[in-house]
């Protein structure tokens, strides 16, 4: 039941995204503004068709005292470190850098590198010279990555529950926050193209060919794509949003598939509902998980209507950029933060003509729309489930 | 955040006649497919659990591991090159989050589990976002420390053996150790810790030097990081507060 919060809002003072729309923040909101789908042919040769969210252009290599950690992931979140740098070295400047941390979440990391180093030593008999299992493969290397950069001294960790990894980091820094032991946390999601995930969905059957259609009737699968979003979140500070509230669960049900009835996705959406003390008529968005495949969007569509009704407007933006796995809760929660400050919501591409099991109110236009709170839903292999509520400052 | 009490451990690692954990916890239809570090993870969880006291059904779990499913992506790209396309069933338990999930599907657990990884201070992450958890929401939580052995060709292969760790950890005193944790912190004073013989290169091995003051039940501070840069350490206390 709605009533006061269970745990202080907390400020989202920074944030910067980057995806298959564009590398920048600024880039990936115009277009996502002007409705156009980052989706394209894949960047590596594959025996079976489809389309990624791949990022329109190559990024720099990672500057000279970084390039230990170079990986397709590293650079992503060195580019999203441009943008929101300033404000993190001001928090760094004023709290100290123990009393920062950085907790990114990703699916792959930098598998990448292990996929192109395991091909050179296959084909050579020796691995390149600069491989390192450590600090380029691993789930944290990017995390490391930032902390090198920005002097960050603190707790530091890379959570990795597929799908849900970037909703549940922003739980992880309200628990940090709330608990004392930092006064600001970096927080967001990373993850890159690779061979293996990009087989391995076509293993299962739920890669399209085509543009993904989510919500959309004869859907055919999900497109995988790659990006990230970064956001600082601290204590008090000038807030561009507020995290209001998340809700996590585990559907104890199957390794790849969601529970049928949805009781972990509504068991999310009710946890950060409660978590921030609101009604579910205070929440003016959702941002759906939505990936496009058949089952998944009916099942998910099923369980946001038995929380919020038909009648909320809800989007899915994997249309737009792919479905970018661990780095999803990430960039969602910054298109999120999107509609809180500027007002509007994106059309959900491909959603037209919807699909007659999913009575949700899909938005298929841009629509301005002022809101008080939004909720993004990621769901993730392991029956993992994240609901992210952002509110206004 | 307030100190918590260590109800339960878990531990485990290969021997000459068992080479994998026996995982009687979970139906075996659930154990195909999976790989060692999946399996040493549920058990040393189950171990500390019910060592504890706790429902298996009913306990928030955290799994941390540095490298994962190390084995399993190597498994998958050998599939790639040599047939194209991997296994779906390896597939799908290639995530991070393979044990969290397998043992939530086991026992029908619904409860909060996350799977994290991080460098030479994985295990103070570990116990970091188990214990804030806590602090937030009360109870318990099992925290697990769990690698596998790297597999070849990849450097560093045969280097360390697979190894688990876990501690149930509850704001109740009870369960077979008299000790509680507190004051996780970084502390520069505390010498940093060292690899184990024969775990060198393994992160998750500094659980090895907690799990020793808990169950010989030494009290003071134990280092959690190989890290001098980054000392956390935590205070462990004979007896309660």
């Amino acid at each position: 039941m709605p009533g006061a919060p269970a745990i202080l809002p907390y400020a989202v003072t920074a944030w910067s995204v980057c995806t298959a729309l564009g590398v920048t923040t600024r880039a990936t909101v115009t277009a996502l503004s002007e409705g156009r789908s980052g989706l394209r042919p894949p960047p590596v040769e594959l025996p079976f068709e489809t389309v990624c969210g791949a990022l329109p252009e190559a990024l720099p290599a990672l500057s000279a005292s970084l390039a230990r950690f170079e990986s397709p992931v590293a650079r992503i979140v060195a580019r999203l470190l441009d943008e929101v740098a300033p404000a993190v070295a001001r928090a760094v400047a004023r709290h100290g850098g123990s009393r920062v941390a950085v907790v990114l979440g990703t699916s792959v990391g930098g598998l990448a590198v292990t996929e192109e180093a395991l091909a050179r030593h296959h084909a050579t008999g020796v691995f390149p010279a600069d491989y390192d299992l450590h600090a380029r493969h691993s789930l944290h290397a990017a995390v490391d990555m930032a902390c090198a950069r920005m002097a960050i001294r603190g707790p530091r960790y890379a959570v990795s529950t597929a799908c849900s990894s970037s909703g549940k980091v922003f739980a992880a820094a309200q628990r940090l926050l709330r608990a004392g032991v930092v006064d600001a946390v970096l927080v967001g999601g990373v993850d890159s193209l690779c061979q293996t995930t990009l087989r391995g969905f076509h293993a299962l059957s739920v890669l399209s060919p085509k543009p993904c259609r989510p919500f959309g009737l004869g859907r055919e699968g999900m497109n995988l794509g790659e990006g990230g979003a970064l956001f600082l979140m601290e204590r008090e500070g000038d807030a561009r949003a507020l995290l209001l509230g998340v809700g996590e669960s585990a559907d104890a049900h199957h390794m790849s598939s969601p529970h049928p009835e949805g009781h972990g996705a509504v068991a999310a959406m009710r946890g950060a509902l409660a978590q921030a003390g609101l009604h579910p008529a205070e929440v003016g968005h959702v941002n759906a998980h939505g990936t496009g495949t058949a089952k998944n969007d009916t099942i998910e569509a099923r369980a946001i209507e038995s929380v919020f009704g038909a009648k909320v407007p809800v989007v899915s933006t994997k249309g737009a950029t792919g479905h970018t796995l661990g780095a999803a809760g990430a960039i969602e929660a910054a298109f999120a933060i999107v509609a809180l400050e500027e007002g509007w919501i994106p059309p959900s591409l491909g959603a037209s003509p919807r699909d007659p099991e999913v009575t949700l109110t899909v938005n298929e236009v841009r629509l301005a729309l002022r809101c008080r709170a939004v909720l993004s839903n990621s769901f993730g292999f392991g029956g993992s489930n994240v609901a992210v509520l952002l509110g206004v400052a | 955040m307030r100190p918590l009490h260590v109800r339960g451990v878990g531990l485990w690692r290969p021997t000459p006649k068992s080479l994998e954990p026996p995982c009687v916890d979970v139906p075996p239809r659930l154990l195909r497919g999976t790989s060692t570090v999946t399996r040493v993870a549920i058990e040393v969880t189950a171990q500390a659990a019910r060592e504890g006291g706790a429902s298996l059904g009913d306990v928030p779990t955290v799994f941390a591991s540095e490298l994962g499913e190390l084995q399993t992506a190597v498994t998958l790209l050998a599939m790639i090159r040599a047939e194209g396309i991997p296994s779906p069933m390896r597939f799908k338990n290639s995530v991070h989050n393979a044990a969290s999930g397998t043992a939530s599907i086991a026992w029908q657990n619904t409860r909060f589990s996350t799977a994290l990884s991080a460098g030479p201070d994985l295990v103070a992450m570990g116990l970091l976002e188990a214990w804030a958890g806590v602090d937030l929401h009360g109870g318990d939580v099992v925290v697990s420390f769990a690698e596998e052995e790297i597999p070849a060709p990849l450097p560093g292969h045969g280097t360390y053996p697979s190894l688990g760790v876990a501690f149930h950890l509850s704001t109740q005193p009870g369960g077979a150790h008299p000790v509680t944790l507190s004051a996780l912190r970084l502390d520069a004073s505390v010498p940093t810790a060292t690899y184990p013989a024969g775990h060198e290169g393994d992160a998750c091995a500094v659980a090895l030097a907690l799990l020793d003051a808990v169950t010989l039940r030494r009290p003071g501070a134990v280092s959690l990081s190989l890290d001098p840069s980054s000392p956390w350490c935590v205070d462990v206390v004979v007896g309660g507060p």
